[in-house]
């Protein structure tokens, strides 16, 4: 049975990235709408694609918490690691749900924002900058994910550790590569706005990427099929003919 | 004490000498991602120069070509310290742990004339809200300096590791950890100063 969560687990890293970039494709933000349009430019956006933004919301709603899944089983795993006394697996845990939030709040106001579009322009304007501005720039609980996982990952002393230590080093790169978003506040347009290039398509790719690797990787860590002992389930109530 | 530290796997009779990474292979996993990541900034600063040559010109101007000439020096003295260290490392020579404290101190002053030079930009009037060659400057140097503090705490571990009387083989694997990341930092400022300051 643990075999078979472990395989449910990882395997929501695929399925958050199906939902999530597939929410964001469904709600037409992709490309991403830029932060320098007007208001008028960004109400009447809402306007023509009211029922495809909320779709995709419902969807990136869902999306949003398939992380916990996946972050709970690589908690497991740097939990083995630490063996008894365990604080980077809380670090870990707190950052996952730090994760959920980071992307279920934006999601939840692009919401109110495509539920009146009708509304005055500055409002849906406003709501856009509420929503996009931390979409974007919420690094620091995937950079602590990052970090901490990549620790575990090189602490990990045992003959057979569960993941390989390139994979340490690895999540060490992640973490920098969340951090030109950090600084989008500053910019309108330009690779640093929450469109640009580094802000959004660099990091993008590297948060996709991520969830896939990790998940490839704690499936290939899944632990030996064992023999179960036989239950009453089991009882054969037809014979083969 | 270990003689074999530069191939520690290598075969006890006579067949080909094996090839030694440096570190480990993990780390290049790092090194090389953190090399494509800045060649997406070079791309990047390189593509928008091309739309605004003439703003790129006038703002490179005023830099201070000869602060970003000595910090140069500074980073590849620091490599070469760096590099004698390892050898004094591995030959157990009682000078290995000043060539890590010498190789400290340029990034030092390496992380002292960038702080001066920011604040001379500054008070002469060059933010990174003027213009898109002060925006890529303050913003790229910056993240390079963000690499060159972390090398310094890197140079930190490699003096205490020199330090010890003892080398074994984890602790000279983080030493050549150290140092590769080091010579990274140094390289990515080799390309990201004539970008900045040089190219016309």
């Amino acid at each position: 049975m643990a075999r078979k969560v472990q395989i449910v687990c990882a395997s929501m890293g695929f399925a958050f990235v199906v939902v999530l970039f597939g929410g964001i494709i469904v709600a037409g933000m992709l490309p991403p709408f830029s932060p320098s349009a007007g208001a008028e430019e960004v109400a009447a956006w809402y306007q023509d694609n009211t029922n495809g933004i909320r779709f995709g919301m419902v969807l990136m709603m869902f999306g949003a918490l398939m992380t916990a899944p996946w972050g709970a089983l690589l908690a497991a795993h740097i939990k083995k690691v630490e063996g008894e006394f365990t604080p980077l697996t809380y670090t870990f845990l707190a950052a996952t749900a730090a994760g959920c939030v980071a992307i279920f709040m934006p999601v939840m106001i692009f919401s109110a924002a495509a539920f009146r579009p009708e509304r005055s322009a500055e409002i849906t304007q406003t709501l856009n900058d509420m929503a996009w501005i931390p979409f974007i720039m919420n690094g620091p609980p995937a950079i602590t994910q990052a970090i901490v996982l990549g620790a575990a990952i090189l602490m990990d002393k045992r003959a057979r550790p569960a993941f390989p230590r390139w994979a340490g080093y690895y999540n060490f790169w992640v973490g920098f590569g969340f951090l030109p978003a950090c600084i989008l506040l500053y910019f309108k347009s330009g690779p640093f706005a929450w469109n640009g290039v580094l802000s959004f398509w660099l990091a993008a790719v590297v948060f996709g990427t991520w969830f896939i690797t990790m998940s490839i990787l704690m499936l290939r860590a899944l632990p030996e099929r064992e023999e179960r002992p036989e239950t009453a389930d089991d009882e054969l109530i037809l014979a083969a003919q | 004490m270990t003689v074999q530290l530069d191939a520690p796997r290598a075969p006890v009779s006579g067949g080909p000498r094996q090839r030694h990474l440096p570190g480990e292979e993990g780390l290049w996993v790092f090194i090389l991602g953190d090399l494509l990541m800045f060649g997406v900034f070079f791309g990047v600063l390189v593509v928008s120069r091309a739309k605004d040559v003439v703003v790129f010109a006038e703002a490179q101007a005023h830099l201070h070509v000869e602060l970003g000439l000595l910090n140069t020096v500074f980073l590849l003295t620091g490599s070469w310290f760096v590099a004698r260290g390892m050898q004094a490392l591995k030959a157990r020579s009682p000078r290995r742990t000043a060539w890590f404290v010498a190789a400290l101190g340029t990034a030092l002053a390496f992380a002292t004339v960038k702080v001066l030079e920011y604040s001379l930009l500054i008070s002469e009037g060059q933010t990174p809200a003027d213009n898109d060659f002060f925006m890529y400057y303050f913003v790229f140097t910056g993240i390079h300096l963000a690499h060159l503090v972390i090398g310094a705490v890197f140079l930190t571990i490699l003096v205490t590791i020199a330090r010890r009387p003892q080398l074994t083989k984890g602790r000279f694997r983080l030493a050549e950890c150290g140092a590769v990341y080091w010579h990274m930092v140094d390289m990515l400022w080799l390309v990201l100063f004539p970008l900045l300051y040089v190219v016309r």
